[in-house]
């Protein structure tokens, strides 16, 4: 019994710390919800395939357009789109900031697309 | 501890299976291979393209060419050699030709050629490159993916024509006029010309042979018997640098 002394702030403290994510966030503002283009209901490929593909769909598109010439992507309705992220993606999701930053920057995915391509952000300010 | 010789076999056996099945069993767990290499390929491999460089015609001070192509492809001016990256320039005869130029050439051991990545059909570079990100196009093109490069620096070694440049420092900040619909590279990674890759898989020839008013390169298929580039080849003297090596290169050069 004499250990308990011990155990019970032990696991006070161990609790303290797991929840910790929970404590910090309490009350914080909801996460800004990405910008969609307006008027338009779907992506290339459905919503909810878009989003749970587009990365290893963009991932597919840079290797077959860089590696393998092959520049247009055929999606399941027979519609053609060349397989470009600024030319294609971005030329309805017109920014980058308030579409791919939103969602990214909250689940805390570091992608490096940006360090190369241009966003349109960039582009505009020029 | 102590091995026993029924505990030897036992690993040693183990040790075999998984080097035999190990990849296969790996390959079974991650679910799929490496899909960009293993993916069809769009790129001609009935072509070989190539390019001649006539200098004879190229004008003394005229850059365009180079100004084309470092312009639509991002390319910084960093302001220094150490950093410098370029795609086309012009070099001293005597650096390209090497053993080919004699002392007695004198002042034309000086004479500015343009000199680019020559688009070995051997190419060494790619080869000894860990992460297939630079990689021989079933047309000739000796290609780089940028996306994969981990800046190890082994092609520029590899490279026996010096065509390969290093990103040292990033270069956004000195890229004077972007090309906003073709990326710049990231501080890290090797870039070189890729014959406009872009463009020829568009149906155009590269940036610099279309900008050139003296008509000094020529860009075609060397598998094309009626190709311009063909008829300038078998009817011309052409020299190509250290040829010695194998490296077959797709550049030439009209003396």
């Amino acid at each position: 019994m004499n250990s308990m002394i011990k155990v019970i702030p032990a696991l006070a403290v161990f609790l303290a710390i797991v929840t910790i994510p929970v404590w910090i966030n309490i009350g914080a503002e909801e996460m800004e919800k990405p910008e969609l283009p307006e008027g338009m209901s779907e992506c290339i490929e459905s919503r909810e395939y878009m989003r749970a593909n587009h990365m290893k769909m963009l991932d597919q598109w840079r290797d077959e357009s860089v590696r393998g010439s092959d520049h247009m992507y055929t999606n399941s309705k027979g519609q053609k789109f060349e397989k470009s992220l600024v030319k294609t993606c971005m030329n309805c999701h017109s920014s980058q900031e308030k579409f791919c930053e939103r969602c990214h920057e909250s689940v805390g995915v570091n992608n490096y697309c940006w360090d190369c391509h241009f966003t349109p952000e960039q582009m505009e300010a020029n | 501890m102590k091995f026993k010789r029924g505990q030897f076999i036992k690993l040693s056996a183990l040790t075999a299976a998984f080097a035999i099945g190990g990849k296969k069993a790996i390959s079974l767990i991650a679910g799929n291979e490496l899909l960009a290499d293993n993916h069809k390929t769009k790129a001609d491999p009935n072509k070989r393209w190539g390019m001649a460089v006539e200098m004879g015609k190229c004008k003394e001070g005229c850059e365009k060419c180079i100004d084309a192509c470092h312009t639509i492809h991002n390319v910084p001016d960093h302001g220094n050699p150490k950093d410098e990256i370029k795609w086309i320039w012009k070099e001293k005869k005597s650096k390209i030709f090497g053993e080919q130029v004699h002392p007695y050439a004198e002042k034309n051991a000086d004479k500015p050629f343009l000199y680019m990545c020559l688009h070995c059909d051997e190419p060494p570079c790619t080869r000894v490159c860990p992460v297939n990100a630079t990689f021989p196009r079933e047309d000739g093109i000796v290609m780089m993916d940028f996306h994969r490069c981990i800046g190890c620096r082994f092609c520029m070694a590899a490279c026996p024509y010096g065509v390969r440049n290093f990103n040292f420092k990033d270069p956004r900040p000195n890229i004077e006029n972007p090309n906003y619909s073709y990326p710049s590279r990231s501080m890290g990674v090797v870039e070189k010309c890729n014959f406009c890759n872009e463009r020829v898989d568009e149906g155009k020839v590269p940036a610099c042979v279309e900008v050139c008013p003296e008509k000094v390169l020529t860009f075609g298929d060397l598998n094309d018997e009626n190709s311009e580039i063909r008829q300038i080849l078998r009817t011309r003297e052409t020299i190509q640098p250290k040829t010695e090596l194998g490296t077959k290169p797709s550049v030439f050069y009209v003396v």
